[in-house]
């Protein structure tokens, strides 16, 4: 599985690559632009990503707004469920608005922060990401 | 509020978040005493220019990577910087500042005493 981290909090960073490890090959952005960049580089080289973790509250572009230029940049290439990418959003609000938005827009699972493995594989899981003793290059 | 009294630090609790891998917390303590000052700084420059979206975004980082390693009253005393950012008088959010790195200060003390 190949796995995209957004986020601009190191130690948070630290944590999703260290428990993504076992799972995925990781990329990291720094931020909302970069992650775009990386996601669309990812998808023209034919190499896209099966996962982005995607935190919310970030500076300039934020987590919905990737989100949303995700989805459009699919949508104009007629990737359609389930075949685009799974965006799962990291967060430490526990808004219930900021997560319906991020519904809306697109997101198929969320995680609040502080991030939990059993929380994150969980997700995972159920999103068909990984089963049992999934490990990397599966 | 459900913490009336949070602790320096609850490992425990962090611990089991990282599925009680200790090499992975303790790399992740480091990676957050390197960057805290850095953070801390950045929240200070938000509060000389009077930014006021800066403070709420950098206390909402602080209060975020406190909360990954157990930091408690770190993880608490950003999240009130937090949500006093956009209304309190910028004298009081200094003051609030000044306890957070107090707090930092303490907490360093406190990881380097072996818990």
């Amino acid at each position: 599985m190949k796995a995209l981290i957004v986020e601009d909090d190191f130690t948070n960073r630290k944590v999703l690559q260290q428990l993504l490890q076992p799972y995925a090959e990781c990329d990291i952005a720094v931020d909302g632009q970069e992650a775009l960049m990386a996601f669309k580089k990812a998808y023209e080289t034919d190499v896209p990503y099966d996962l982005i973790c995607l935190d919310i509250m970030m500076p300039e572009l934020d987590g919905h707004q990737v989100l949303k230029e995700i989805r459009s940049y699919e949508t104009e290439r007629d990737i359609r469920y389930p075949k685009g990418v799974k965006v799962i959003m990291t967060t430490a609000l526990d808004d219930p608005g900021n997560v319906l938005g991020a519904f809306r827009q697109g997101c198929e699972a969320y995680v609040v922060k502080p991030i939990s493995k059993t929380q994150l594989v969980h997700e995972m899981t159920k999103l068909g990401l990984i089963g049992e003793g999934t490990t990397v290059g599966e | 509020m459900k913490d009336l009294n949070p602790k320096v630090l609850d490992k425990p609790a962090a611990l089991e978040r990282l599925g009680g891998d200790e090499q992975l917390y303790e790399e992740i303590v480091e990676v957050y005493r390197a960057d805290m000052p850095e953070q801390l700084q950045r929240l200070t420059d938000g509060l000389k220019a009077e930014d006021r979206q800066l403070v709420q975004l950098q206390a909402h980082s602080i209060k975020s990577a406190s909360a990954n390693i157990g930091a408690e009253q770190m993880r608490a005393m950003a999240q009130r910087i937090e949500a006093v950012a956009m209304d309190d008088e910028m004298e009081s959010l200094t003051q609030l500042t000044g306890d957070l790195q107090k707090k930092f200060e303490e907490l360093l003390v406190y990881l380097d005493g072996g818990n």
